[in-house]
């Protein structure tokens, strides 16, 4: 049964990188399993000493993809069938499965492509990651790290569910890599009958940081609900890759977008 | 339909501040004219930084201080556009460092204001003690850190001669990863001032927080006889 969201992504390698001959750091997946949608990214730190951050961060958008859409149909049975449930401890136990699901990935990478001598061998694939995964009647947003989450209600009006983290300043991260990575993993679960989303977008901070408007959020997320409404996903899924060009050539960091659009608010 | 998603985009500012001491001291040994002649070296150098760094718009701002602190360059001034003016020490001029810092806590809020701008960088150059018929240096580095921009500042300080207050310059960097320079001859404050300028201007590429501290490679070796070191 579909779960009534459809989902793509896209990116696109920042400018800087290609001259640098660095590899496109962002991960991103977006699709479908048997009981709700998802759309990840997930930008591997860009400095040399995170050796593997390309790694670490197609690890964290698999991790989520795989982990998101199961503990979703596992929370809805839940919230759906119990008066009184502790949200929060839904979402702390969220955060603690990605962290290990993720460090155990990495761990499983170390172990066929092993590091020599470094100090911290998982702290070479530092990444961020931002995600959401939906079903009828609830969303799941988590984010850990830079970038951007933005929920787009019916009538066009954008919300970001998390607050600004000061420590974000344009260069430093938080990051799945770091020594107590739950304690900076934000996670909401949304009842759609409560808080309706037409559409919800994660991208890296490749895509928002060269936007001069400091709102630049809310226009994106009307104008993608627009288009999403008169052209469909197949016409978004097609012009997403051409959107991130600009942005990546002018900001230089690779640029990645993932979205859930609802088919049937 | 628009084949852009979104308002405009731009490359993102990174906000450099010469903080330079032009007080009575500096007219010794030929340290202004050192400073003056490091400073115009090194326009070219940061040039060649910002081409490197085609995310980064490099804007440049200048700060001298002596009996009080007052802009030389208050504008924000892209790299590529920036001429180095030549400073003149201020006779029997007074160093007056909490001034400045004061001073460079205003443009810091401003920064604040901003959106998307990396952690600005701030060099600061000075030969003497702080002194205090301003406002005392505690209370202009305070305010400095009070603001988000000096807090996330790749902060570094260059000590001119044996009777720079090193002290202070350590408590203005705060960071115990970045060297804090002294140099003795003209050689050493060009080189200096060149490696501190490209440190400064690469601030984009720091690692991320909470995987350790960055590392800054050292400069290089020092040049030149170590003539302000024996100077009265």
């Amino acid at each position: 049964m579909s779960p009534g969201w459809a989902a793509t992504s896209a990116t696109q390698r920042g400018s800087l990188h290609e001259r640098s001959g660095a590899p496109n750091q962002d991960a991103h997946r977006a699709g479908t399993s048997p009981t709700a949608e998802f759309a990840v990214v997930a930008d591997g730190h860009g400095h040399p000493r995170y050796l593997r951050s390309e790694v670490g961060s197609a690890l964290a958008a698999s991790t989520a993809a795989a982990v998101l859409p199961a503990y979703l149909t596992g929370i809805t049975h839940a919230l759906t069938s119990t008066a009184i449930l502790d949200t929060d401890g839904l979402e702390e136990a969220l955060a603690q499965l990605i962290v290990e699901q993720w460090r155990a990935a990495v761990e499983q990478h170390l172990a066929e492509h092993p590091l020599g001598e470094v100090d911290d061998p998982v702290s070479v694939y530092g990444t961020t990651l931002v995600a959401l995964a939906a079903n009828e009647s609830h969303l799941l947003a988590v984010q850990i790290g830079d970038g951007d989450l933005v929920l787009v209600t019916p009538s066009g009006e954008s919300i970001r569910p998390f607050p600004a983290d000061p420590e974000h300043d344009g260069v430093r991260t938080h990051s799945l890599a770091e020594p107590d990575p739950v304690a900076f993993l934000h996670v909401a679960v949304i009842d759609l009958s409560v808080q309706p989303v037409a559409l919800a977008f994660v991208a890296t901070d490749g895509f928002g940081t060269p936007q001069v408007e400091r709102n630049w959020w809310e226009q994106v997320g009307r104008e993608l609900l627009d288009r999403f409404a008169s052209n469909g996903i197949t016409w978004v899924a097609a012009h997403l890759p051409g959107w991130l060009t600009e942005p990546a050539a002018v900001g230089g960091d690779d640029t990645t977008l993932a979205l859930l659009a609802r088919l049937r608010p | 339909m628009s084949d852009r998603l979104g308002g405009a985009v731009a490359r993102r500012p990174l906000h450099l501040f010469f903080v330079l001491d032009v007080s009575g001291s500096m007219r010794r040994g030929g340290r202004i004219q050192a400073l003056n002649n490091a400073l115009a070296e090194v326009v070219p150098h940061l040039r060649d930084e910002a081409r490197n760094n085609p995310h980064a718009d490099v804007l440049i701002r200048v700060l001298a201080f002596a009996n009080e602190a007052e802009w030389v360059v208050e504008v924000p001034t892209p790299i590529e556009q920036f001429r180095w003016q030549r400073l003149e020490a201020v006779p029997q001029g007074f160093t007056e460092l909490g001034s400045a810092m004061e001073l460079l806590a205003e443009a810091l809020r401003e920064v604040d204001q901003s959106h998307g701008a990396f952690p600005p960088a701030i060099i600061l150059v000075s030969d003497g003690m702080p002194t205090e018929s301003g406002t005392p240096f505690a209370d202009g580095l305070s305010q400095v850190l009070a603001t988000r921009s000096g807090t996330h500042a790749v902060r570094l300080a260059l000590g001119v001669g044996r009777d720079a207050d090193l002290t202070s310059l350590r408590r203005f960097i705060d960071n115990d990863d970045i060297p804090l320079l002294r140099a003795d001859s003209p050689e050493q404050l060009i080189d200096y001032i060149v490696w501190a300028s490209k440190v400064a201007s690469r601030g984009a590429s720091l690692p991320a927080v909470g995987s350790g501290s960055p590392t800054y490679a050292p400069p290089p070796a020092p040049m030149g006889d170590p003539i302000w070191s024996t100077l009265q």
